[in-house]
């Protein structure tokens, strides 16, 4: 089993969740969420999770809304712990992949691809044109 | 061999793209859909949807059919979607390899009556959905993989 936590300024994580739950159903359960609101500082939330984190060996894994944000600039800190990873730029396809496809945790050799794939849902279309149809 | 066949309003579309595919392990995608072999633009807003290192074939319901029955799909595990319980029961009829059938989700039409979250049936559906019953089909209602599929026959009247 791994933790995976959505973190980010506001509501986004919450709302993350709530997305990825319509598509992946029960098994966004486990997703914990941060929300940071004016007044308050990430770094208290840091400071729990090293607390915490030590206490196992499970791996946890962060989904921070912008890179370079106080939110991730934070949490990033994190990753002097061997089993932490942040990602940043969260967005729907990442977390899916990340709620449908390792609920076990992220195998280093899969960073790369798990990479590739979010940034492949970023996309801009103007003339929808035909691409050849498959078959059998 | 066929991993799922489903009924989806929306045909394909993120939640069966992405969980479904990858729950059953599916690599080739079937629409059988008449409307949407005849409207490019619906064609390929679809092929949008589609998870990279999968299939994805679409072609109208008589061809469908004959497609399963020719054999050429056994070698896939195939994951078929429907629009309606009309289609779905004309493939079922036709097709002997079909022995499940996943209810996913059809609108509110006039005429309707809800049977589950998102499932609205007509009478004539009813009565599709209970032959299909009687002929030793398993049919369930199940949006996404990790929800607790119901069975049919518990809501349909």
């Amino acid at each position: 089993m791994c933790r995976i936590i959505f973190a980010s300024h506001g509501n986004l994580s919450k709302g993350m969740k709530n997305s990825v739950n319509m598509l992946a159903g029960s098994l966004s359960d486990k997703v914990e969420t941060y929300s940071l609101y004016p007044g308050e500082s990430p770094n208290d939330y840091y400071q729990k999770l090293l607390k915490e984190i030590p206490n196992s060996d499970e791996q946890v894994i962060i989904l921070c809304d912008i890179k370079g944000g106080s939110v991730h600039t934070t949490l990033a800190q994190l990753t002097q712990l061997n089993n932490v990873i942040v990602l940043s730029g969260m967005n729907l396809g990442m977390a899916l992949d990340i709620v449908l496809r390792y609920q076990e945790g992220i195998p280093s050799e899969d960073y790369e691809e798990l990479l590739d794939s979010s940034r492949e849902g970023i996309t801009l279309l103007t003339n929808l044109v035909s691409e050849t149809d498959e078959d059998f | 061999m066929i991993k799922l066949f489903r009924v989806d309003h929306r045909l394909l579309h993120g939640q069966v793209a992405f969980s479904w595919t990858s729950a059953l392990g599916a690599d080739c995608i079937l629409i059988a859909n008449d409307a949407v072999m005849k409207d490019d633009l619906r064609k390929t807003s679809i092929k949008l949807a589609k998870p990279a290192g999968v299939k994805l074939v679409i072609k109208n319901v008589d061809d469908s059919i004959q497609a399963i029955n020719s054999g050429v799909t056994d070698k896939y595990k195939l994951f078929i979607v429907v629009e309606s319980i009309a289609d779905a029961y004309k493939l079922a009829e036709n097709c002997s390899q079909i022995k499940s059938l996943n209810l996913g989700g059809t609108k509110p039409r006039e005429g309707t009556r809800n049977v589950s979250k998102a499932i609205n049936v007509t009478k004539e559906e009813e009565q599709m959905i209970k032959e299909l019953i009687d002929k030793g089909i398993d049919v369930e209602i199940r949006m996404v993989p990790n929800d607790t599929s119901i069975d049919a026959k518990t809501v349909i009247e």
